[in-house]
């Protein structure tokens, strides 16, 4: 990959993660939740990606973007109220800002007239703000002219100042606000990339401004620090803006600088014997340096900053865009900031001091790592157990350091394992944009509650999560949730509430989705059911049973297809990609009060929780996740059922009996039921059966390998791992087992007992 | 070591007409596998056994980490099955990606030679043999067939 490439790759990886930050902030603003910060960090999301996108030429991009922080600008200064209608139209726009993104970036096209038809609406709110306001055209013009020159300034502009303003333009409106600024810059602000100079020129877009600059703390040449600061600058403001505002200008830079805003009445010339003394040194002083400079002259300073301050590279946007990223300088910090998510830096610049340093590192480095540490683990404990083996007492000096090389290893495998954890957040955030969207098409109205963003899984989980979550709140909403007519018939609000929360639940990431819909109608279900033929006609079913039909494969409630949901996708599909993921899936629901989808997946991909069991004399390991009980069969509960065939008698059921070590070929013999323990299991279709093993060893967490990278697919075995003895044990496919078990498909196999959970 | 062919030196520093062998026993016959394709070679381990497997597939054995098919060779080639001691020898191949050991008796030699000792598999040769034999060399009276490894695991059919 060459090198614009490269900082391209990068460019789009910095955009997901400001249209995140965009789509967070603009949901806080419309829960209320909102305070200065968030509107400045949704301005500055979108300031980023328009900065960004300039240096790239992306022109659609710049100029959505341009118009969209006009907008937001508004907001940001207070004279656009985030009422409703306003942060609809800003979430919307920001969905079209994701759509220009991906566009540029997979060379495709967004919906041109969507977004001309957003342009307008968005430029109708600048429009409306500034008719609430008439005499404000100066601050208006600073960040708030629409479109024309201001824009192709934007364009070309590489310094990526959100509008390059002819200050000349905005000066000489006075009015009867005077204010006496004291403004010293520390040599903190330079470093986080800020510059007085900017900060000046907001100032002059106030209103009537006489800025001078006192020089005298400037040391030799030879003393000078080449990031010190060492100017400040008096300000002199004539404006008709309030107070608010002109502190609004220093709000970046406010906990970086000594600053002093005084209004000064009616005296032009103030009154220098000021209440405060300070002030009065410092004019004092400034009346001392020779005659005020004028104000561009300022820019000298700064000027001499910049690089330096490029070079310090703080997480503000403006600089992260204009150099290609920083090689991640190796932080002290890496280890500890492990758990920090691989892909998530740039947490924009809200908190530039305050943000976790994270940096970016291939996937497969960090695999091979998680691969490498994997093998330390066995082979510690196969050291261990062989020097007890060689007869080393536990109390030696020995024993005692193996013991804490087992807790460092153990220390180190979940060190690890957090690199490739993330935070489901990355998932989560996709849901309102769909939400919104489902709840538009579907005319249903829709409030979406996140809880536990931050659980934090592994990231292949995570990227497989997306699919199913997806189909799931789409069905709660298309299906669980009434039309807001019926909602009101039956004493409810008119919106609707899907609420998804991720929690850690023993070792295992649980997500609840749930919504306050009408619940399933299990009479519909159930005659649906019978109707495909999944169930008898004369089944009993409890209520748990009836709801579990909608796993079935083949099952699908809705009257009519909409373009929602039954495009090809049912729940017995969500299902199965959840149990691929060695997760379960639940329901619960009562009527009129909504349903609960709870699904349980693993932590991580790499590592199984497994049942070691012994077949002939073999080891195998079985799959957790498919395990629902273990028993010892009695003589009288093992019924032979024609052939070889068995069946085992479980309470008042009954249920195939499959023989592990003959399916696996380690015998040829009928092992004998009783000798052994039966597990039994649940296949991914819901089918039940008993695994007949010899007996059980224990259960254990284990790392799992790939039979095929060497090898090649082996039937009835879904991967191997390798035990502390430093023996390859093989982990059992259930499914696969208990199909090759059964000939042909046969009636134990009934749609009754694919209801049963 | 044994050298074959002068004069040694050339041949030492002109990799293309020089190749290096790694010879070993399987009864009394003897082998050779090109020394390039070889990882390593360990000692035998108890492996566990594959269900469904070919009977030459011994199973896999664990390999610092790596899950590692062993093949008994002499079994792949039609000969009655090797019977693991603890002096069996398995000697680890890469073929593109995939690793894997084949299970031998001992290890016998590491062969200089170059290209035109080696003689085209004569026709007595059985079909099984003919898969896997890629030539065979008299060296100092013995008969040395050269191995190719390419298709020595099972194929699998890479939709299955």
């Amino acid at each position: 990959m060459d090198a614009m490439a490269e900082i391209r790759q990068t460019f789009f990886e910095e955009c997901a993660e400001q249209l995140a930050e965009l789509e967070a902030g603009l949901l806080a603003i419309e829960n209320g939740e909102a305070d200065s910060d968030t509107v400045n960090a949704v301005f500055r999301a979108v300031h980023s990606i328009k900065g960004g996108a300039g240096a790239f030429c992306l022109d659609d991009l710049v100029h959505f973007a341009h118009v969209f922080e006009t907008t937001l600008d508004e907001m940001r200064t207070g004279r656009l109220d985030s009422s409703e209608k306003v942060v609809k139209i800003m979430l919307r726009s920001a969905d079209a800002l994701a759509d220009l993104v991906t566009a540029a970036r997979d060379g495709g096209t967004a919906d041109a007239e969507r977004n001309a038809g957003l342009i307008d609406e968005l430029k109708g709110l600048v429009a409306l703000a500034k008719g609430e306001e008439p005499p404000a055209p100066t601050a208006a013009a600073s960040g708030g002219s629409t479109d024309g020159p201001v824009y192709d300034d934007g364009m070309g502009d590489f310094d990526f100042t959100p509008v390059a303003v002819d200050i000349s333009d905005l000066m000489g409106i006075g009015g009867d606000n005077k204010f006496r600024i004291v403004f010293k810059p520390s040599p903190r602000m330079y470093a986080k990339a800020n510059e007085a100079n900017r900060v000046l020129r907001d100032v002059y877009a106030l209103g009537e401004a006489k800025v001078s600059c006192n020089t005298s703390e400037v040391p030799l040449l030879t003393a000078i620090d080449p990031e010190g600061a060492y100017l400040t600058f008096t300000i002199e403001l004539s404006t008709a803006e309030p107070e608010e505002k002109v502190r609004e200008v220093f709000e970046f830079v406010e906990f970086d600088c000594d600053l002093s805003i005084e209004a000064v009445l009616d005296e032009p010339d103030g009154d220098i014997e000021a209440d405060d003394p300070d002030i009065a040194e410092i004019l004092a002083r400034i009346r001392a340096a020779p005659d005020g400079e004028p104000a561009p002259e300022p820019a000298h300073e700064p000027d001499e900053e910049a690089p330096v301050a490029a070079k310090a590279s703080q997480p503000e946007p403006e600089h992260a865009k204009a150099a290609p990223k920083p090689a991640a300088p190796p932080a002290p910090s890496a280890p500890a900031a492990a758990k920090a998510d691989a892909g998530g830096d740039g947490k924009g610049g809200a908190s530039a001091g305050g943000a976790a340093q994270t940096i970016r590192v291939d996937l497969e480095r960090v695999d091979r790592l998680i691969d490498l540490v994997g093998e330390l683990v066995i082979h510690q404990v196969m050291l261990s157990q062989r020097a007890y083996q060689a007869g080393l007492a536990r109390a030696s000096d020995v024993a005692v350091g193996f013991d804490e090389l087992e807790q460092l290893t153990r220390e180190i495998q979940d060190s690890v394992m957090a690199i490739r954890a993330q935070p489901v957040k990355s998932v989560f955030q996709r849901l309102p944009r769909l939400v919104r969207e489902v709840a538009d098409i579907s005319g249903k109205q829709v409030r979406l509650v996140t809880e536990g963003e931050w659980t934090e899984v592994d990231k292949t989980v995570i990227e497989r999560l997306a699919d199913p979550l997806t189909h799931m709140i789409r069905n709660a909403i298309d299906h669980g949730l009434e039309k807001p007519a019926d909602r009101l018939a039956a004493g409810k609000p008119e919106e609707g509430v899907v609420r998804v929360a991720a929690m850690h639940r023993s070792g295992r990431i649980v997500i609840e989705i749930s919504d306050d819909g009408a619940g399933i109608n299990r009479k519909r279900v159930k005659e649906t059911a019978i109707k495909k033929g999944l169930v008898p006609a004369e089944a009993n079913l409890s209520d748990e049973e009836t709801d579990n039909l909608i796993f079935l494969p083949g099952f699908s409630t809705a009257d009519k297809i909409s373009s929602l949901s039954g495009r090809g996708v049912g729940m017995d599909v969500v299902k199965r990609s959840i149990q691929a993921l060695g997760g379960r899936v639940s329901i619960t629901s009562r009527p009129g009060k909504g349903s609960t989808f709870t699904m349980s997946l693993p932590l991580t991909l790499a590592v199984l929780d497994g049942m070691i069991v012994s077949v002939g004399d073999q080891t195998v390991v079985v799959p957790l996740t498919a395990i629902i009980e273990t028993l010892q069969p009695k003589a009288s509960e093992v019924k032979s059922f024609g052939g070889d065939a068995r069946l085992v008698q479980v309470r008042d059921t009954f249920m195939p009996l499959v023989d592990v070590a003959r399916e696996l070929g380690y015998s040829h013999d009928l092992a004998s039921a009783t000798g052994g323990v039966a597990i039994l299991v649940e296949a991914e279709n819901g089918a039940r059966s008993a695994l007949l093993v010899d007996g059980i060893q224990g259960q254990r967490q284990v790392v799992i390998k790939s039979l095929e990278a060497n090898y090649g697919r082996v039937p009835g075995i879904a991967a191997a791992t390798i035990l502390g003895d430093g023996r390859v044990a093989l982990i059992l496919d259930v499914d696969a087992v208990v199909a090759t078990s059964r000939v042909e498909g046969n009636f134990f196999n009934s749609g009754m007992k694919h209801a049963a959970e | 070591m044994t050298t074959v062919s002068p004069p040694l030196n050339d041949n030492r520093n002109d990799p293309r007409s020089a190749r290096e062998l790694i010879a070993f026993c399987i009864g009394e016959q003897e082998f050779c596998v090109d020394i390039m394709s070889v990882r390593e070679i360990r000692g035998w381990t108890q492996a566990t056994p594959l269900p469904h497997a070919p009977s030459y597939v011994n199973g896999v054995i664990n390999l610092r980490g790596a899950v590692l098919p062993i093949v008994d060779l002499a079994a792949r080639l039609g000969f009655p099955r090797t019977v693991p001691t603890a002096r069996s020898v398995i000697i680890v191949v890469r073929v593109e990606l995939q690793l894997f050991g084949l299970l031998v008796d001992a290890v016998s030699d590491i062969l200089t030679i170059t290209d035109e000792l080696l003689q085209p598999t004569p026709d007595l040769a059985s079909d099984l043999a003919k898969t896997f034999v890629r030539g065979v060399m008299a060296i100092e009276g013995r008969m040395i067939s050269l191995i190719a490894t390419d298709n020595v695991l099972p194929q699998f059919q890479s939709a299955a």
